[in-house]
């Protein structure tokens, strides 16, 4: 699955195509406005479809107020629940049956910047249901900067732990008499990915690191790099594997490489790095229904100075084989 | 030939084999006895402090071992660990079922079968059953084809998916079990994954097992076979808060039909069990449906038994590394620090005649030399030297009941050891690091840990709650250093009792600290002695925080609500009162050197 990197301000002319429908997200963050801001005019979507979490700050409901008007009067809002994952898929699955997603032809771009990580794996197993021959192209526009003004060691996106859960769509395949195994693909939040472990004491850890030269900038890499050390030197016993933090078939060849290696236990993936490290994971379990994908919602987001928006956009699009469901490992 | 690696680091007990388990586990049935006893227990406790050992030690494999058995049949009981992992049973799919019938009896065929796979999981790995005799074999091949087909068929399996194993042997007959009951959990998340985003009904059409119609006359049945125990099955489902509520109530109709005879269940929780009703609504209770231990509440109110228990568990685990055997040698003292306290004790017994105020000469000496001593560090002195935490019995009161934490900070301390010695084996932990280790694991205890339980709250309405628990905490324990430091009869306090009723506010700050392990919670004889009030006590984790002296029996102080109330708001105006000798009461009764009844837990343990 190929990937480019575009200026935003470029975004539109490079898009070969109209695409019709047009799905984004509201967030905390300046950047959930960028990709919209930079396909809003030029024609090159039809419908649009803003999501939003409804039990967020007052600033998402205002972004998401922002985004509906800049991309006009047949913008529709979708109201996401944070807390409550079948409101959000209800919610998501209603918006895009109006959008005529269900007629299997439809071509998607998918600003996918600022979705959580549950809403995306959410909104990719709908989606999955209804992509016939349209294409998929998700677009992702990285941030300048993490938590804002803060040195490397002490950058942190989020805090704390609510809950974890499975996420709808993914329930894997229980077979109590197995081991577990759960694969952690890191990202900068060492306390969340900690909190994991200690609630789910597997048997089997594997711990993911974002390859060198794949993040969507080096210096992310380097914070991702010390969240990495911070949690594997509080972990006695696991195993380390290292996965593109841009290409999506690439995530899903290393993941489901790294679940053959201890067939005999029950797998549960926690994606918490990139969103397009995410929709590789997805692609994983498509294949492999045993899979199950977990989710630890944060408690806290660093809503004061999660990111600086960037000046780019990174582009994949989905070929048909992505969307195929597979046999199990 | 010792095991490598550090004798203090903590494993996941399932992890663990059965020699090790027998090497490392120290027998605390006697303080828990109800725990290897017939009957249905729930035992709660904040994780690390043993309840999944105690589990891992009733398993066949070690029961055998620790008894010198060859057989099963010879064992009272056939225990069955059942870790219940946080998104096991809990699928967010089985949301979609909630205000629907199909929620109760789908949730309890899915628990049924999942504990059944676990029970052929268990005879599979944890019993020793390679060596049955034909005989026995060829009775667990008559299960098969009889009681547990009429089961499965009369569940609506009536075509197994598997066909029956040809041959008797019986790990072959064991594997198919496993694998039918692996299937029906499959088929029952193969259902839920068609139902993740329908809001309509789907039809089910898999059959259905349940407590009464089916997993407990499957489990007499296995019971009754020639080479299983004579004695209950029993069911040791750990971590229960990990199940969603429904599984829950239907947990708790199994403890209300009341089976343990011939299935007793043993549930652990870490004190975030979400219910006590079953699916019908009906509370269940003990004495009648269960009994009940908080493991915490036994250790913190039966200091002895409790430093028995580390004693052991330590001398174990420094014997398997082939390291001196003896915990007090192992983490010496500061004996610089113990000379000056030995010395001021000395001049208490000399005085004693004169000016004593306990019964016994050893009374003052023991009760006054350390509280004296921390006060002689708080002076002008302050901050040229101060106190060491440090030596094992302080080391065993530090972890406030709790061995996960006497293990970890040991853990640290062994490790830094390693790190500034020689490259020889490590005999000892210098004083200096024990402190260091100890000190450290209060500040993050009370801060950075704080701060992140603080963070998880995503409830605004609760984040106060906890900005009211640090309050308190700081205000409880600056008031017990101060009346460390004074020249008050009874110096060492760790505790508040109530002479009045808390109210909905404080209690709920109070029950806050009690969930996180900053407070314990008990009961003691009310100032009128009348009944009893309730008891909070901090925990002695945080003696190095607020410079305290965790160390032997410490007394209580009675306050109103209002007071509390004062310290939840104005922690530094309570500290205050409390230097001026206001807000808190003595205990009316208390004859401070007599030997008065000790307080009484809410299992009737002693408080001190």
């Amino acid at each position: 699955m190929p990937h480019t990197k575009t200026k935003l301000s470029e975004l539109s002319d490079t898009l070969r195509q109209r695409f019709d429908i047009f799905i984004c997200s509201a967030s905390y963050e300046e950047r959930c406005k960028s990709i919209p801001n930079a396909v809003a005019d030029g024609g090159k979507v039809g419908k649009r479809l803003v999501c939003f979490n409804q039990r967020s700050s007052a600033v998402v409901t205002s972004n998401a107020r922002q985004l509906l008007e800049r991309l006009g009067s047949s913008a529709q809002r979708v109201p996401l629940d944070k807390g409550n994952p079948l409101a959000t898929a209800d919610n998501l699955q209603r918006a895009l049956s109006q959008a005529g997603a269900d007629d299997g032809d439809q071509s998607y771009l998918v600003d996918i910047t600022t979705f959580t990580h549950e809403s995306l794996l959410i909104l990719l197993r709908l989606l999955q249901a209804r992509v016939g021959r349209g294409l998929v192209l998700l677009s992702y526009s990285p941030a300048d900067e993490y938590s804002i003004g803060l040195p490397d060691e002490e950058k942190w996106l989020s805090k704390g732990i609510t809950d974890i859960r499975s996420v709808l769509g993914y329930p894997g395949t229980t077979r109590p008499s197995r081991k577990s195994h759960l694969i952690v693909l890191m990202g900068f939040e060492t306390d969340r990915a900690e909190r994991l472990l200690d609630e789910y004491q597997p048997h089997v850890v594997s711990l993911g690191f974002g390859k060198e030269g794949t993040a969507t900038a080096a210096k992310h890499h380097r914070v991702n790099q010390l969240a990495f050390g911070q949690l594997a030197n509080k972990v006695s016993k696991y195993n380390e594997f290292e996965f593109s933090c841009v290409d999506v078939a690439a995530v899903e060849s290393v993941i489901t490489a790294q679940a053959s290696k201890f067939p005999e236990c029950n797998v549960v993936i926690a994606p918490m790095n990139t969103k397009l490290s995410t929709v590789g994971v997805a692609g994983a379990a498509f294949r492999n229904e045993d899979f199950q994908l977990c989710y630890a919602s944060a408690a806290q987001y660093n809503v004061e100075g999660y990111s600086r928006p960037g000046d780019t956009c990174v582009l994949t699009a989905l070929s048909a084989e992505y969307w195929k469901e597979g046999a199990n490992i | 030939m010792s095991p490598k690696g550090n004798p203090f680091s903590v494993h996941t007990p399932e992890d663990i084999t059965a020699s090790e388990v027998v090497d490392l586990f120290v027998d605390v049935f006697s303080d828990f006895y109800n725990v290897p006893n017939q009957g249905n227990t729930f035992l709660h406790g904040p994780r690390g402090s043993g309840k999944s050992m105690m589990f891992r030690y009733l398993e066949p494999d070690c029961q055998l071992l620790a008894s010198k058995q060859e057989t099963l049949r010879n064992l009272p009981f056939y225990a069955v660990y059942i870790p219940i992992k946080n998104t096991d049973l809990k699928l967010t799919e089985l949301e979609r079922l909630e205000n629907k019938h199909a929620n109760v009896v789908l949730n309890e065929h899915f628990l049924a079968v999942f504990i059944a796979a676990r029970v052929f999981a268990s005879l599979r790995d944890r019993a020793n059953v390679e060596n049955l005799s034909t005989e026995h074999a060829q009775s667990f091949a008559l299960f098969l084809a009889g009681p547990l087909g009429k089961l499965l068929n009369k569940a609506g399996l009536t075509k197994p998916p598997r066909s029956l194993p040809k041959d008797r042997k019986i790990s072959t007959n064991l594997q198919w079990c496993i694998d039918v009951f692996d299937d029906l959990c499959s088929s029952v998340v193969n259902y839920l994954r068609r139902l993740s985003f329908r809001r309509t009904a789907l039809t089910y059409t898999g059959p259905l097992c349940g407590y009464l119609d089916f997993l407990l006359p499957m489990l007499k049945e296995l019971r009754a076979l020639p080479f299983m125990p004579r004695g209950p099955i029993y069911l040791l489902l750990d971590d229960a808060d990990n199940l969603n509520e429904t599984q829950t109530r239907i947990l708790n109709s199994w403890v209300f039909c009341r089976t343990s005879a011939d299935v007793s269940l043993k549930i652990s929780t870490q004190l975030n069990y979400k219910t006590f009703r079953t699916a019908t609504d009906q509370r269940i209770d003990s004495p009648h449906d269960y009994t009940e231990i908080d493991i915490s509440t036994v250790y913190a109110s039966s200091r002895s038994h409790y430093y028995g228990r580390v004693e052991e568990i330590v001398r174990r685990r420094l014997k398997r590394h082939q390291l001196p055997e003896n915990p007090t040698e192992f983490f010496p003292v500061y004996a610089k620090q113990e000379r000056a306290i030995r010395e001021i004790e000395a001049s208490y017994i000399a005085k004693w005649r004169e000016t004593g105020r306990g019964n016994r000469p050893r009374d003052d000496a023991y009760r006054y030399a350390r509280p004296d001593f921390i006060t002689s560090l708080s002076g002008p002195k302050k901050g040229s030297s101060k106190y060491r935490y440090a030596g094992f019995e302080q080391l065993v009161y530090l972890s406030s009941g709790v061995i996960r934490y006497f293990l970890e900070p040991a853990s640290r301390m062994y490790a830094d050891a390693q790190a500034t010695g020689d490259g020889g084996p490590i005999t000892h932990i210098d004083s200096s690091i024990q402190d260091t280790v100890i000190r450290d694991e209060a500040e993050r205890f009370m801060v950075a840990e704080f701060q992140k339980l603080s963070d998880e709250e995503a409830e605004p309405r609760h984040a106060g709650r906890f900005l009211q628990l640090r309050n308190l905490l700081h205000a409880l324990g600056g008031a017990f250093h101060e009346i460390l430091i004074s020249d008050k009869s009874e110096r060492r306090v760790f505790s508040i009792a109530f002479s009045d009723v808390p109210d909905r506010d404080v209690l709920h700050v109070l029950k806050l600290g009690v969930q996180y392990g900053y407070l314990h919670e008990a009961s003691i004889g009310n100032k009128e002695g009348t009944g009893r009030t309730r008891m909070f006590v901090l925990s002695r984790r945080l003696a190095p925080f607020f410079m305290l002296d965790p160390t032997g029996f410490a007394g209580y102080k009675f306050v109103t609500n209002s007071a509390i109330k004062e310290a939840i708001l104005r922690p530094k105006a309570f500290i205050n009162s409390i230097s001026n000798g206001e807000l808190l009461e003595d205990p009316p009764q208390m004859s401070l050197f007599e030997q008065d009844a000790p307080p009484k837990s809410d299992n009737g343990a002693e408080e001190a």
